[in-house]
């Protein structure tokens, strides 16, 4: 027993917690105890943060050559975005369908997590794959999870298809890299050139693309959205998102750096076009779940932008991606509780997901339209919210590569988008032809129903209270993610290595 | 000259405070929400007006300079700080919102919230006018965005909606790319000193080709165009000024108005002098075409909250001309007609609100000879559109007067023009003045009348006041602001 080895087992700890989680958690539902849900869920989302915590704490040796997980602050600050938006999305999911079901989804979000914290972790390409493996296996089961609804059932196997085939390329693509180079180890993939990589690329782009659900590979997201529960929409539009889009940015930060001539336009474009036809799309769509399907396109759009800025200082560019990846995750999972607060659960969820269900109810329902109306907001970029601090990271980060018109694309989208996220607030204050009436709503009873399991307000909350927090108090963030290097004073640079020379450098420092 | 306390901290914040206060009064005491908004504006006014005292006039640089750290890896400081033009500005914010807190009606449905959005409103425009940094510009000028489309979409009238959502998507069009450029603009400044700076003030150093100056100066003024707004970008204006409740009319035609000025003359004119010069003439033309445009279509207006909209648009027009003659004459003429205009037009509205609370309609046609009836408010409102038309004695004299002398400075034809928009002025304001007041008497609907009563003086006779005492004696209001425009022109001349 070596201390290395105690390294290893501690850089994956925080998945192993969850992975534990979720095993407890099958055990209970055999038994049917569920007042030990809550507790249970603190108690190892609180340890997987303090593991993986003290994961960025360790050393790194040889520059982190034959690594299979990384452990570093940007893992630290990713892990912590899934955690906190597993945990809430967790929440959600309560008393909101049938007993049983509750039961099957606690465990699959768990698994689906764990698989989502080694995507984030992976330094190589095994651990990356099985990741995404779990992750998008127990997805494809929660989007059917609610057996009895045709649409839900319809969503998870157009998920599963559709999924299988992206990650049969993204297979391909590493199999690819394999005969290349010789190697998994994503570090070490990056010194090598050889044609067969640009294939490989392609491949991979296009795995994640779908996974992220980017313009031309999007067609699943409208309907798993809006077939599948709103537990598990939300689940999906923020964890899978999340660590999709974080574990693609490492591929192309740590792997394929060199090839950013190639991917830069891919990337710019796929943004663009996400963006744009992302926008467009939610201005038509009555169905909550469909326009905020649409509005997570887009928004995977913005954050891809922030992509093409790799060349330059990685140092910014971590904080700005986080950032941003963390108040998107705070907004959605905001917008998606109210709206379960508003359609109630079971079967009735999908009758009352239109924008008519929201008619008055700033008015009604003054708390609740007021948090709506901050995350609506806040997902159009209006300061001082979190949306808009993510905007300006962003923007400010393609500034740097003169790309210019991609970031006025991005700022003429954000006007797109004020236009159906303030039709949400207006339907709920204002008197319009279709809006506002004086006659009381029939969907006062269930919503009663749920809100005494207060679960949910609180998740609403919490949104909107971090919402308001991060964006005023911007800096918070950058202090969160960075408090393990200022805590054990490492003089490592904490960003992932980028090339050579950076890597040297701060090996040196260590010794 | 920091006395200890962040005065102008206080002046910002103050109504947000307050705002978070009503939140408390129960929603049936509406007197009482009333009084606390009331309370918390007139404090925010007095406060205001105590800048005064300690305000160094001969200097032109900026007083009460505050500073917290916001966001460090850009370095984006909530920087505030004020000057000759920008303290004119917060008066007249703070007073205007003063007064149309009190012309608030008791009846006015969530009457809470109402005022809450005045409040909001107020903060985010004082945080605008006093904010040195870019980013913390922007941050309160998008802010102002959300109290309005509540207010003209909750509490406003006539197909209020979709009033709110063109008065948003308009505004969000200019300022989106005006963001754009700023951050640009610190990426610049990044690349040329090392560090990260959005202040205006470091700003001026940069050194910028023309070809950036142009595109950059074009992301702002449209920003800023939109706002003001000056043909073409006006189209948002007579439906959002109809719409939107009296309060919002006159916040949006009083003080939002001249954020889009004062961004012409804190941005534009130091930060890209060449663009500036270059553009001149357009903008000249641009508010030439808003004067004679606004008149021609104030002319027409059957509605008169329409046509005060459309006088609107032709006295910036004004302002617009005075700003491009780009000299002092013109400058301050331009400054001076932001403060009439905000006191005219506010006057007009609160008069025109009035009149048709009492006729039960806005139509020109539905009533005249009222003046018989009502006597003390024929005088007032005449004293009003006297002020409008730019008669000697009244305020707007003083600064039409230094804007033509400006643009005759400059070019003859505008000038020549420019008059021909006085005259045009006078031309729409007495006609329409003299067919509701003048007259057979007649009202369409038989309604009761009844002369302004003392609640309405009290807010009326500020706005008189000024506007007569500004004319005859506008020496103090200059003196405040001389050396901040001389500073603005000197150094743009120099460049």
């Amino acid at each position: 027993m070596n201390i290395e080895f105690f390294d290893s087992i501690l850089r994956v700890l925080p998945v192993l917690v969850v992975i534990t989680l979720a095993i407890i958690q099958l055990l209970l539902g055999l038994s049917k105890e569920k007042s030990l849900k809550l507790p249970l869920l603190v108690l190892f989302v609180l340890f997987a943060v303090f593991f993986s915590f003290l994961g960025a704490g360790i050393p790194v040796k040889n520059g982190g050559a034959g690594l299979l997980f990384q452990a570093d602050s940007l893992t630290w600050s990713l892990n912590f975005i899934l955690l906190s938006a597993y945990f809430l999305s967790a929440c959600l999911n309560n008393k909101q369908a049938t007993d049983k079901s509750v039961v099957d989804s606690d465990v699959l979000m768990a698994f689906a997590t764990s698989g989502a914290m080694l995507m984030v972790a992976a330094a190589n390409l095994i651990v990356l794959f099985i990741g995404f493996e779990i992750l998008s296996i127990a997805v494809y089961a929660l989007s059917g999870v609610a057996k009895k609804e045709k649409a839900s059932a319809e969503a998870s196997l157009k998920y599963f298809i559709l999924g299988c085939f992206a990650s049969a390329f993204m297979l391909y693509g590493f199999a690819l890299i394999y005969g290349a180079t010789g190697n998994l180890d994503l570090a070490v993939i990056a010194k090598s050139d050889n044609t067969m990589l640009y294939l490989a690329l392609g491949l991979i782009i296009f795995g994640f693309a779908f996974k992220i659900g980017l313009m031309p590979f999007h067609y699943w997201k409208p309907d798993v959205y809006q077939g599948a529960p709103i537990t598990v929409v939300s689940f999906i539009a923020v964890v899978v998102q999340i660590a999709a889009l974080a574990a693609f940015f490492k591929l192309l930060a740590i792997s394929f750096i060199e090839f950013s001539a190639v991917w830069v336009p891919v990337i710019a474009g796929l943004a663009v076009l996400s963006m744009t036809v992302g926008n467009l799309l939610a201005l038509r769509q009555d169905s909550l779940k469909r326009m905020l399907a649409y509005s997570s396109i887009a928004h995977a759009g913005y954050i891809l932008m922030a992509f093409v800025a790799l060349k330059n200082s990685a140092e910014l560019l971590y904080s700005s991606i986080t950032y941003y990846l963390l108040a998107y995750a705070l907004m959605t999972i905001g917008a998606f509780a109210v709206l379960m607060l508003v359609t109630g659960a079971g079967a009735e969820q999908y009758k009352k997901d239109r924008l008519m269900t929201f008619d008055g109810l700033g008015w009604e329902r003054p708390a609740l339209g007021f948090a709506m109306t901050l995350f609506m907001l806040s997902l159009a970029g209006i300061p001082p919210l979190v949306g808009f601090v993510g905007k300006f990271y962003v923007f400010s980060e393609v500034i740097k590569t003169d790309l210019i018109w991609l970031v006025v694309a991005a700022a003429i989208n954000s006007v797109i988008s004020f236009c159906y996220y303030l039709r949400v607030v207006l339907v709920m204050y204002f008197k319009t032809e279709y809006g506002v009436k004086g006659k009381k709503r029939q969907t006062k009873d269930s919503l009663d129903n749920i809100l005494a399991t207060g679960y949910l307000k609180f998740v609403v909350t919490i949104s909107a209270v971090c919402v308001i927090f991060f964006g005023v108090y911007a800096q918070g963030w950058t202090k969160l993610s960075e408090l393990p290097n200022n805590l054990f004073s490492l003089k490592q640079s904490s960003k992932v290595k980028v090339d050579g020379a950076n890597m040297s450098h701060s090996v040196e420092l260590l010794h | 000259m920091n006395y200890g306390l962040n005065i102008l901290s206080i002046i910002i914040w103050t109504p947000l405070v307050g705002a978070g206060l009503l939140f408390f009064v129960p929603p049936v005491k509406v007197r009482l929400a009333k009084l606390v908004a009331l309370l918390i504006t007139l404090a925010t006014f007095i406060s205001s007006v105590n800048l005064l005292s300690f305000f160094n006039a001969r200097e032109a640089k900026l007083q009460f300079v505050e500073e917290i750290s916001w966001l460090a890896q850009f370095d984006i400081n909530y920087v505030i700080g004020v000057d000759g033009i920008s303290l004119l500005l917060v008066l007249l914010t703070t007073l205007l919102t003063f007064l149309l807190v009190l012309s608030v009606k008791i009846d006015t449905s969530n009457i809470r919230a109402y005022l809450g959005s005045i409040l909001l409103l107020e903060t985010s425009i004082l945080g605008a006018f006093l904010a040195l940094d870019a980013i913390i510009f922007y941050m309160f000028w998008e802010l102002m965005l959300i109290p309005v489309y509540f207010m003209i979409g909750i509490w406003g009238t006539e197909n209020q909606g979709k009033s709110a959502f063109k008065f948003v998507i308009y505004t969000a069009v200019g300022s989106l790319l005006m963001l754009v450029a700023i951050i640009y603009l610190g990426y610049q400044f990044q690349q040329q000193f090392g560090t990260y700076s959005f202040l205006f003030a470091d700003w001026m150093k940069l050194q910028l080709s023309f070809q950036q100056e142009v595109m950059l100066f074009l992301a702002f003024a449209l920003a800023f165009a939109i706002k003001i707004p000056i043909f073409p970008f006006h189209t948002w204006l007579p439906n959002a000024y109809t719409s939107a409740p009296t309060a919002g009319t006159i916040i949006l035609a009083g003080v939002m108005s001249k954020l889009g000025l004062y961004g012409l003359i804190r941005f534009c004119l130091p930060i890209f002098p060449q663009a500036t010069i270059y553009f001149a003439s357009l903008f000249m033309l641009l508010g030439l075409v808003s004067i004679i445009y606004g008149a021609l279509m104030a002319w027409v207006q059957t509605d008169l909250k329409r046509l005060i909209a459309y006088s609107s648009i032709s006295h910036l027009g004004f302002c617009v001309l005075g700003y491009a003659a780009l000299n002092l004459e013109g400058m301050k003429g331009c400054i001076l007609q932001m403060v009439n205009h905000g006191l005219i037009i506010a006057g007009l509205f609160l008069l025109v609100e009035i009149l048709a609370a009492q006729t039960k309609s806005r139509l020109i046609l539905d009533s005249a000879g009222l003046a018989v009836k009502l006597p003390v408010f024929a005088t007032v409102l005449f004293i009003f559109v006297l002020g409008a038309i730019g008669f000697p004695l009244t305020n707007g004299f003083v600064g039409e007067f230094l804007v033509m002398f400006g643009t005759f400075k400059r070019n003859y034809l505008f000038g020549g023009l420019a008059v021909l928009g006085v005259i045009l002025g006078a031309l729409y304001m007495l006609s329409w003045y003299r067919r509701v007041m003048f007259g057979k008497f007649s009202t369409a609907n038989n309604s009761e009348l009844a002369d302004l009563n003392a609640n309405e003086l009290l807010v009326l006779l500020p706005l008189l006041m000024l506007i007569l005492i500004i004319g005859i004696h506008p020496q103090p209001l200059f003196n405040l602001s001389e050396a901040t425009v001389r500073m603005y022109v000197e150094s743009f001349i120099k460049k």
